[in-house]
């Protein structure tokens, strides 16, 4: 493990790798100020490292994600606008801070507490890698399929809304990713008559950034003329928000228990930051002394809602490396840069990558740094970039999309099948389907056939498989459970309604 | 009032799960026994979604999920609140989509660069209503972009246009 500790210090060291991951800090901390463009900016990311290296591309990758929630803090501490929504949580209690004249003082807690929430987490992960190859060996193919069955399940139930239409988007899903040649069975299946573009299956670059970029492009033309409307700009001190970064510690209970939230919520496909966040900031306040704060400019709020959205990384990123099973949107386009470059999640992963869940580690680490003293330091001009014109945003944006999806194979079929993807996209949340969901079954579908398959085949075509190995059981039961929680949620929903 | 939208998107994701159950057919053993036992319960689930859209309370059970519970805001990039459509808003995303498709098809013809220049000044100044100096600059600055970071920087022959001899790949 230790030898590709190394190996990925040496592609750290590597010329032009720290500009990657500085650039690639900057443009996150720039993205999650941005209200909704993260995933858009992560797609186009995604394709710009078509022909890199893996490890450049994964410092490309773990610099945008190790940052976005630093930078989507400046907004909901300053506009009490949540850059990204796993910063909603931060509006309660960072913008009644900047509203007392404390603004510097927010924005130092949240960078710090985002960077040490992201430390836990990571130190996490690692303390879990040595065990790694066990657990994935303690799962086969019988045991992966009822584990994207149930990563599917919890996905569709975290969702806002409607759980049926998440599934519908699931199966979709699934279905969509049958098309094209069929390693599996040795057919090319479903291909609409197209017997050279459809042959790979629908080309995951385009389709992503039609259904991430392009629809929410779209949504943005409709929601307004700049990219965060209203909000009351506050100004913040430099050397306030030094002052705040100390006061962490003060708080260490807080801070080690959202960070403990985060984690779980990491590790659960489909209990997202958004989760973590509103999850971490309620047990603050349940746990604290003085409940009556909250929400008039508690730091403890702001320590909650960071720590927990920064700290899922390190638990997301397990299911993703060892199985391939993204558990949010952000993790679905990390698994397509895998995909994309020949990185095949699972126990041939772990065994020979390792220096690149390493170089994800190491990424995750000095972006997150990078972030804070960013966010801290460009606070001001950050919440300017939020009143950018849509006008503007628009065109250069979608130029963009357009241009990282051709580049991955040069082919001017994957512009339109960009396109399609985004009216698909777009109609699909317009009435409330999920595209997380669609895109993990689409991710997960031909592995997941192929499990299905292979489990079959040793069990020499009995079912009996699938109920009868102690994990496929606990596993089946779960997704029993899941299907059961709507119900309960519901009440609970019209309780506290 | 039922949102006839919704409806018509209902029927069309039925349309794709019978194309594949009906589909899978074609194929004999495993490859065609995989697609149907997933095609027919998404095309069940969409029958019940669409019983859902003309009676509400019968999905009402599936309605509400944990990020609803828990949160007041939107989620990652996961289901909005469905709302019908405003008045002007669906001129306004048939113009979006219109600005897209034309943009798709002169790139078709005439290549990147003309087709980023015929879409991006015009959206800038007439549906973004910046004025012609901010929406000239930022369209040289687009093209200027795309020639030094794709062709120079990533080596990426953008795409010419069938007008100008670029080889199209057969679908």
């Amino acid at each position: 493990m230790w030898e590709a500790f190394i190996q990925a210090l040496g592609q750290l060291s590597q010329p032009g790798n720290l500009l990657i991951l500085t650039l690639g800090s900057l443009a996150g901390v720039i993205l999650g100020a941005l209200p909704g463009l993260f995933l858009a900016g992560l797609t186009i990311g995604m394709t710009f490292t078509f022909g890199w290296d893996p490890g450049s591309a994964m410092f490309l990758m773990a610099g945008m994600m190790g940052s976005v929630s630093e930078g989507g803090s400046v907004p909901a501490i300053l506009l009490n606008i949540p850059g990204e929504a796993p910063n909603a949580a931060t509006c309660f209690d960072g913008h009644p801070m900047a509203r007392q004249g404390q603004a510097g003082r927010a924005a130092g807690l949240a960078a710090a507490s985002s960077f040490l929430g992201a430390m836990i987490g990571l130190v996490f992960l690692m303390l879990l890698l040595p065990f790694v190859k066990k657990i994935v060996l303690a799962f086969g193919p019988p045991e992966f399929f009822m584990l994207v069955v149930f990563g599917l399940l919890t996905v569709a139930y975290a969702a806002r809304g409607n759980m049926l239409k998440g599934l519908v988007s699931a199966g979709i899903g699934v279905l969509i990713s049958l098309i094209g040649f069929s390693p599996v069975h040795g057919v090319l299946r479903f291909n609409l008559g197209s017997d050279n573009y459809l042959w790979d299956g629908i080309p995951l670059v385009p389709f992503f950034i039609g259904l991430f970029a392009i629809a929410e492009l779209v949504n943005h033309i409709l929601r307004g003329e700049t990219i965060a409307a209203g909000g009351q700009r506050i100004k913040v001190g430099v050397f306030g928000a030094f002052a705040g970064l100390s006061e962490v510690f003060q708080y260490k209970a807080t801070l080690f228990r959202s960070s403990a939230i985060g984690i779980l919520a990491g590790l659960i496909p489909g209990i997202g930051g958004v989760l973590a966040n509103f999850l971490s900031y309620s047990m603050a306040v349940q746990f604290s002394k003085h409940r009556e704060r909250f929400g008039s400019g508690n730091p403890e709020g702001v320590i909650a809602s960071e720590a927990s959205n920064d700290a899922k990384d390190g638990g997301a990123l397990l299911p993703t490396i060892i199985f391939g099973i993204p558990g949010s949107a952000g993790m679905a386009v990390l698994l397509g840069a895998f995909i994309l470059h020949g990185l095949q999640p699972g126990f041939f992963f772990v065994r020979e990558h390792m220096d690149i869940v390493f170089v994800l580690i190491i990424g995750l680490v000095i972006s997150n740094f990078l972030a804070s003293l960013m966010a801290m330091m460009g606070a001001d001009i950050l919440s300017r970039v939020t009143t950018l014109r849509i006008g503007y945003v628009v065109p250069v944006a979608f130029l963009l999309a357009i241009g990282g999806a051709y580049a991955a194979r040069e082919n001017v079929w994957d512009v339109g099948m960009a396109v399609l993807a985004g009216i698909f996209g777009f109609v699909l949340t317009r009435y409330g389907y999920s595209i997380v969901t669609l895109v993990i079954g689409f991710l997960l579908g031909v592995r997941a056939e192929l499990s299905f398959v292979q489990s079959l085949q040793i069990s020499a075509g009995t079912y009996a498989i699938f109920f009868t190995r102690p994990v496929t059981v606990v596993l089946m039961v779960l997704c029993l459970v899941i299907l059961t929680l709507p119900a309960l949620t519901r009440r609970s929903y019209r309780a506290s309604a | 009032m039922m949102p006839r939208g919704a409806v018509i998107f209902v029927f069309f994701l039925l349309a794709v799960s019978l194309f594949f159950a009906v589909g899978s057919f074609n194929y004999s053993g495993m490859a065609g026994f995989v697609p149907l036992v997933l095609a027919i319960p998404t095309a069940l689930l969409a029958v019940v979604v669409l019983v859902g859209e003309w009676f509400p309370s019968v999905t009402r059970y599936f309605e509400v999920g944990l990020e609803d519970l828990l949160s007041t805001g939107g989620g990652e990039g996961q289901n909005p609140p469905v709302h019908a459509p405003r008045a002007g808003e669906i001129k306004l995303i048939v113009q979006t989509f219109g600005w897209f498709v034309a943009f798709a098809l002169i790139l078709f013809l005439a290549g990147f660069y003309v087709a980023a220049a015929l879409f991006a000044l015009p959206f800038m100044r007439f549906q973004g209503k910046i004025d012609w100096l901010g929406s000239m600059a930022v369209t040289l600055l687009v093209e200027a972009f795309f020639y030094v970071v794709f062709e120079q920087l990533l080596n990426v022959n953008l795409f010419e246009g069938v007008l100008f001899g670029s080889f199209v790949l057969p679908l």
